[in-house]
């Protein structure tokens, strides 16, 4: 097996993220079988605690709905989110750090300085803003989080490819004749990506961090249920109610703790030699 | 007898599990006299460079553990004190310099600072450094101390860095200076001065040297006594003239025969016409100076030269002399400014697409770093194969090339299969040639091609560049800062001097009768000049 697969899945942190993230994503794609019902639906008594009614393991809400359906189904909107989102970005951040790096001079400069342009605004009010304007739905949420989470991929590949334009390897597939597309993308692009890979799940918890938040201020998508929309439903009565915004806040702590585990893990495995000198 | 300043007893230091030896050095005894410059000579990993840190202590704890042996030094068994015992002895008994004055020194303090905190560390009083300093400055030549010592590390060139830092280890006047590799990193005119700086305050002051190098020709000015490690082991040690004249030990004697030596043969003079013509090429870097100054440096000045088919030219000369600037330029790796370059009679200077890429089919470059040369995520076989495949050779006719390659190569066929890491440095330098083949080129420049490589490997890979030009009639460029290299393997050379050609001839005549002061000042320079001569008598003397 590859050295850095090993170390990675012999880690204990990365076990417990991996069984974290594994365990949301069955709930995620068995959410239907398991709760035939649309989680919108009322399924008993509203106000229902937990750990009472074995049916409805985690309570239900003021309008008598099953807080774990609504979790998986949750689990589903996040997990679309989360994913879709940062892959978009990373095609973006990488094809544009790539050609500005790969480049250099008046590119680099006009594309690094377009970087900072959405750099400068925060990045949270942009993507509000970006949904409040493209009327929420799944999409707009999306590219909400996709334009704000690009730049910082583009700035790493950028630096990567700036140093690794003048190895000699590089050159020397230059001389061979290789085209500008071939060296970007079979010469250096894979020497660029663990750092990119392991970044890409630290991506992928803020996503979910971003989703969370851009639902419970009521702008998530009306039709799908979603973690931080039960939250922000729970806002109101949560001295009545704790359970209603206890679990889903559990849920998206584990998950994005699960994610960033598995990052640091990954960016431990891939740049071994970084990490032991952190440890010294 | 007298007792030694230090001596090393039974020393060995274990390596982190999983290489491929149990120790990094297994019982080494060496002592070292006061007076005398001992000389630790060995390839890459052979344990030299682990011998000085283990005697300053500097082994990194966690991966290199001492499991044996003494270390006595005043009577004391220096493997044995604390950390702040210790820190008493380096410096103040024990001074080391290092390989890269410029990474050794801290980029944000004055020089004179830095000597003077050395000082202030050991509780000099403070009244009494300043003048201490510009002893120091003076003692080790560098000029003008007033004015250098107040001058940063990117002031000084890189001699100047070595010498400021053999002033720091002068400091507290210690007993024994350790020297790894101290002029390996430097021009051969400025490795004759430290050299000599060394050879002068070592006798003056009386100190003990502990010379740690991989040239045999520094070991022949330097030395009195020389050890020979490999790895891990001591395979022989003596006085310098036994070991340099009469080795008694097979390896020694290997090595010693692999350190390449002036020719004094006349190469073959070559009838053909020139496949390349360069014509006053010129290269000009512009740096920006705040606003809207320009600094032009001409890297490249007016330069011509030709080579034949079946020739190898050699362009020599020290860092920032724009030899390598030039083996760009040729390969359009870097534009050109001027003049104009004559590929089989057309004009490569300004091509653009489809005629650049027929150029890059016919012009290849072998290069300096074995290990950054290689895509170190690509196998070996696709490396090799890339070349023809962007040239629209068959997928089928690219893998039998590139099977025969590897067997002329001296490969084995399953190294296609594996990746760069898994090789050797002179592994990979072969490879790097079965690349460059691939294309089946007419011209091949190499830029240092053997610099990175230790002495008995680079006998070996330019043995296969010779052969490889004859067996194909290559018109070869040799770039290297090595003249004794140069003169092994080119049939003529040009040396260059800030981007300009100082003498240009038949390489026995330009190195063995040099016309021009600067050329005279480089052979001169070169370690090991005595030694060579002897060599050549004691042989011919023997036959």
């Amino acid at each position: 097996m590859n050295p850095s697969l090993r170390r990675f899945l012999t880690d204990p942190k990365a076990i417990i993220g991996l069984t974290i993230l594994i365990v949301t994503v069955a709930a995620a794609l068995l959410a239907p079988v398991l709760f035939p019902r649309d989680p919108w639906q009322m399924v008993s008594r509203p106000f229902l605690p937990p750990f009472q009614d074995a049916r409805y393991w985690l309570g239900t809400d003021m309008l008598g709905r099953d807080i774990l359906a609504g979790i998986a189904y949750g689990a589903q909107m996040s997990l679309i989110v989360g994913i879709v989102s940062t892959a978009a970005a990373l095609i973006l951040g990488i094809l544009v750090g790539a050609f500005a790096g790969y480049n250099g001079g008046w590119i680099d400069d006009a594309l690094m300085r377009g970087t900072e342009f959405f750099q400068t605004i925060p990045t949270f009010v942009f993507a509000l803003l970006m949904v409040a304007i493209l009327a929420p739905s799944i999409t707009s949420i999306i590219i909400a989080i996709c334009v704000v989470s690009w730049p910082p991929v583009a700035r790493l590949v950028r630096s990567e490819f700036a140093t690794l334009r003048s190895r000699e390897f590089v050159k020397a597939a230059r001389v061979l004749g290789e085209s500008n597309s071939r060296i970007i993308f079979t010469q250096i692009l894979p020497n660029t990506l663990s750092p990119v890979i392991a970044m890409s799940s630290l991506m992928v918890a803020s996503a979910i961090l971003t989703e969370a938040a851009i639902s419970f201020l009521g702008l998530g998508d009306p039709n799908r249920m979603s973690w931080g929309y039960m939250i922000g439903a729970a806002r109101t009565v949560i001295r009545q109610a704790w359970w209603m915004s206890f679990f889903p806040g559990l849920v998206i702590l584990l998950v994005v703790l699960a994610l960033n585990l598995v990052g640091e893990t990954l960016n431990d495995a891939l740049n071994p030699r970084l990490s032991r000198k952190g440890r010294q | 007898m007298t007792t030694p300043l230090l001596s090393i007893e039974d020393l060995t230091v274990a390596l982190p599990g999983g290489g491929d030896r149990r120790d990094a050095i297994s019982n080494v005894t060496l002592r070292l006299n006061r007076g005398e410059v001992l000389c630790i000579v060995g390839e890459s990993g052979s344990g030299k460079s682990i011998t000085a840190s283990a005697v300053m202590g500097l082994l990194p704890g966690d991966q290199l553990k001492v499991t044996g042996g003494r270390i006595l030094f005043d009577g004391r068994n220096l493997l044995d004190l604390d950390e702040s015992a210790m820190r008493r002895i380096r410096g103040d008994r024990i001074a080391m310099i290092f390989q890269e004055p410029m990474t050794s020194l801290n980029p944000v303090m004055t020089v004179g600072r830095q000597i003077e905190e050395v000082l202030e560390t050991h509780d000099v009083p403070a009244a009494e450094r300043p003048a201490k300093v510009l002893e120091l400055a003076r003692a080790v030549d560098l000029p003008d101390p007033e004015e250098i010592v107040k001058r940063y590390p990117f002031g000084l060139s890189g001699g100047q860095r070595q010498r400021v830092m053999i002033a720091m280890a002068l400091a507290l006047e210690p007993d024994i200076l350790i020297a790894d590799e101290p002029t390996t990193a430097l021009d051969v005119t400025t490795q004759a001065q430290i050299l000599d700086l060394i050879r002068n305050l070592q006798r003056v002051r009386g100190m003990g040297v502990l010379f740690i190098t991989h040239d045999f020709g520094v070991v022949a000015d330097i030395a009195d006594r020389v050890a020979v490690m490999q790895q891990g082991k001591l395979v022989e040690e003596g006085p310098i003239d036994q070991v340099l004249v009469h080795p008694s030990d097979p390896y020694t004697r290997k090595l010693i025969a692999a350190v390449p030596r002036f020719r004094t043969q006349r190469p073959e003079t070559v009838p053909e016409g020139p496949l390349l013509r360069v014509r006053g090429l010129t290269k000009i870097y512009r740096s920006r100076q705040g606003f809207g100054t320009m600094r032009e440096t001409r890297a490249v000045d007016s330069v011509s030269f030709e080579i034949a088919r079946g020739e190898t030219l050699g362009l020599v000369g020290e860092s920032g002399s724009g030899k390598s600037t030039i083996g760009q330029c040729l390969l359009r790796l870097a534009s050109i400014d001027g003049g104009e370059v004559l590929f089989d009679g057309k004009d490569i200077a300004t091509i653009q697409g489809r005629d650049l890429l027929a150029y890059r089919g016919r012009a290849q470059m072998v290069f300096q770093d074995p290990f950054a040369s290689l895509n170190p995520r690509h196998r070996v076989g696709r490396s090799i194969m890339a070349g023809p495949l962007a040239h629209g050779v068959p997928r089928a006719e690219a893998e039998r090339r590139m099977t025969a390659l590897l067997e002329r190569v001296d490969l084995d066929a399953g190294a296609a299969r594996r990746f760069p890491h898994e090789f050797s440095g002179g592994q990979r330098q072969r490879i790097g040639i079965a690349r460059a083949l691939a294309v089946q080129p007419d011209l091949l420049i190499a830029d240092e091609a053997v610099s990175a490589l230790d002495v008995s490997v680079q006998a070996q890979v330019l043995d296969l560049l010779r052969e490889i030009r004859r067996e194909l009639d290559l018109a070869m460029l040799f770039i290297t800062h090595d003249l004794r290299v140069a003169s092994q393997i080119c049939d003529r050379v040009v040396v260059l001097h800030q981007g300009k050609i100082v003498e240009q001839g038949v390489v026995t005549d330009v190195f063995g009768h040099p016309e021009q002061p600067y050329t005279q000042s480089l052979v001169a320079a070169v370690p090991g000049r005595s030694w060579h001569g002897d060599q050549r008598e004691s042989e011919t003397s023997n036959i």
